[in-house]
């Protein structure tokens, strides 16, 4: 009624006041507004409960809201259950105890945003009766997360985690120690695109033409390889960028190129590492920076 | 606008039902046309919002939210509200009170922007209880533009970073003479670079010049971009970036850098040049470059 308050605290907004304005006509068409359907394609028993797994990049703080129908007192009530994860190349389940009644709708949302919490894949689902998180679920939504861009049943659908464009990633590596060639190693659950790989040889005194190699291997055996054209002699420090050029000049003064295979997709645990044909002992690679696009490979 | 008469029935749009002709066989099955069920599966209660979160990279842009709703009377009540967001590609959000019935239909349409990758929206239902922004019920979210009005229901719900972006092209003053150029992506965009075109002029003296692209995803991290060919003194030659194939090299008023197909910068990545042994009398022309666009982190 006008005047009430909702549960929010605010005022009932007001269906016959001046500012809704009734323009079209009646409809010929008369509505069954006393009996009507529950809206919903979802019913939650008193013993189910919503399970939200998920990988999570970046440890935030997730929330689940929707709207259910309850069951007894008929009323449409919204609710909010707010969980705390942490960032974990590792699936992780919650469980989310809800009243019976239809359940009109769920969001989910992860915040605050950024670049690595938008990779975060989470999916929310029901799990019928208590008997644990390994009965089988109903998937409701499931998908990567973004700002206020979150997921939600019965809108956004069920993506697999292999879909989209991807997020663009930058990974800075330590350098290697000194007459040590360096390694970049996809993490578990991980597929990347490799974009670029860029990284800085400083050669010593000790005389010998150094020959770069760029390896892509599974852990154990060689699956791909390439190799710039020039040799870099004693008491130089080259730049050298591997990418899908296709067509680049190999070297310009101290800027060395590698052309790699434009369309280069390591799983988890596949690397792509340096192999220094007469590296030096006291050799040292530095500025090591890789740029994949990066997908999460499983579930 | 003119009144238009449908084909079949002859009769004119809003006619009374007398007006229209019945040319089609009636059906084998008889419908409900009294104590029908109400058409829509979201029903809104008297404290729920209507809210909308609008971001784009258009100026003047303006979103015109309209919707329907089957009030507990029994009538159908039109709503529409406006939103302005700023140009920057921030977000601009909107709530709007509704009132209690069935949620008919809400379509979105913008003012200024034509294609995907300008002008993002994402609307749904919301109870203050939930806390500001916070969704109850997602309705749609998708860039719009002013022709096509993605709505509830039949609309979709994606990223800002999914499917064709904005082509665009961005023309920059060049630096000051000595000095290389730089670009930098704006706060919540993604590009995909496409293409670069500039003018380098070397000075009289100096040995030759050796410009390099810069390609940096983020600031710390490097695609490092060769020209085709050094640049002596003297000389005006045109740079052109590509994902080129081949390359003839023929020209010497040109010269080449080659990136990959696939390279994205996002918020905080830099495009630049890194000219080797630059003189202080070098200039580099106006900066012409072409990416593919989307809103990000929106």
């Amino acid at each position: 009624m006008p005047g009430d308050k909702n549960i929010s605290g605010n005022e009932f907004a007001d269906p016959t006041n001046e500012q809704v304005q009734i323009l079209s006509a009646r409809p010929l068409t008369t509505w069954d507004l006393d009996e009507v359907l529950p809206e919903a394609f979802a019913y939650l028993a008193a013993e189910d409960s919503l399970v939200l797994s998920g990988l999570f990049k970046a440890s935030r703080t997730v929330t689940v809201s929707g709207r259910i129908l309850d069951a007894f007192s008929r009323k449409i009530v919204p609710f909010q259950q707010q969980i705390t994860v942490t960032a974990s190349n590792a699936f992780q389940q919650f469980q989310i105890q809800t009243q019976e009644g239809f359940l009109l709708g769920a969001t989910v949302t992860y915040s605050p945003p950024s670049n690595a919490a938008n990779q975060s894949f989470i999916a929310l689902g029901i799990m019928r009766g208590a008997v644990g998180f390994t009965s089988i679920q109903t998937t409701l939504c499931a998908g990567y997360m973004n700002q206020l861009g979150l997921i939600s049943w019965p809108q956004s659908g069920i993506v697999n985690p292999r879909e989209g464009n991807g997020t663009p990633l930058t990974f800075s590596l330590g350098n290697p120690a000194a007459g040590a060639d360096f390694t970049f190693t996809v993490a578990n659950a991980e597929r990347n695109q490799i974009m670029s790989v860029h990284a800085v040889l400083t050669t010593a005194v000790a005389a010998a033409n150094r020959q770069v190699q760029f390896i892509v291997d599974d852990g154990a055996t060689t699956l791909y390889a390439t190799t710039p054209g020039p040799v870099q002699a004693a008491s130089l420090a080259w730049d050298y960028t591997g990418a899908g050029f296709g067509y680049a000049p190999t070297q310009a003064l101290t800027s060395v190129s590698v052309h790699v295979d434009p369309n280069l997709v390591l799983q988890q645990g596949w690397r792509i590492r340096s192999a220094t044909t007469a590296i030096q002992a006291a050799d040292q690679w530095s500025a090591i920076r890789v740029t994949v696009r990066q997908w999460i490979d499983q579930g | 606008m003119a009144t238009v008469r449908p084909p079949l029935t002859g009769a004119a749009l809003g006619g009374s039902p007398d007006d229209f002709q019945v040319h089609s066989i009636r059906p084998a099955v008889r419908f409900l046309s009294r104590g029908v069920q109400p058409p829509s599966n979201v029903y809104v209660t008297a404290d729920d919002d209507i809210t909308i979160g609008v971001a784009s990279s258009q100026p003047n842009e303006v979103v015109t939210v309209t919707y329907r709703l089957l009030d507990v009377s029994g009538n159908i009540v039109p709503g529409q509200f406006v939103v302005k967001p700023a140009s920057d590609r921030s977000i601009t959000v909107h709530s709007e009170s509704l009132c209690e019935g069935f949620l008919l239909s809400v379509s979105c349409k913008a003012a200024v922007a034509t294609t995907r990758g300008q002008t993002f929206a994402r609307i749904f239902l919301s109870n203050p209880a939930l806390g500001l922004g916070q969704p109850s019920y997602m309705l749609m979210a998708d860039y719009v533009t002013t022709a096509m009005a993605p709505a509830f229901p039949n609309g979709r719900q994606l990223a800002p970073s999914e499917g064709p972006g904005n082509l665009v092209s961005y023309v920059q003053n060049g630096p000051a003479a000595g000095a290389d150029w730089i670009v930098n992506v704006p706060t919540n965009a993604r590009w995909r670079l496409r293409h670069v075109n500039m003018l380098f002029t070397t000075a009289i003296g100096g040995g030759v010049r050796t410009p390099e692209l810069l390609v940096l995803a983020a600031p710390a991290s490097g695609l490092q971009c060769v020209p085709r060919t050094t640049q002596a003194a003297g000389l005006l030659v045109a740079y052109y970036g590509g994902n080129l194939v081949y390359d003839s090299g023929i020209d010497p008023a040109t010269n080449t850098w080659v990136f990959p197909r696939d390279m994205f910068l996002l918020t905080g990545g830099l495009l630049l040049s890194q000219t080797l042994g630059i003189q202080a009398g070098d200039q580099w022309g106006t900066t012409r470059y072409a990416v593919e666009e989307w809103l990000d982190n929106v």
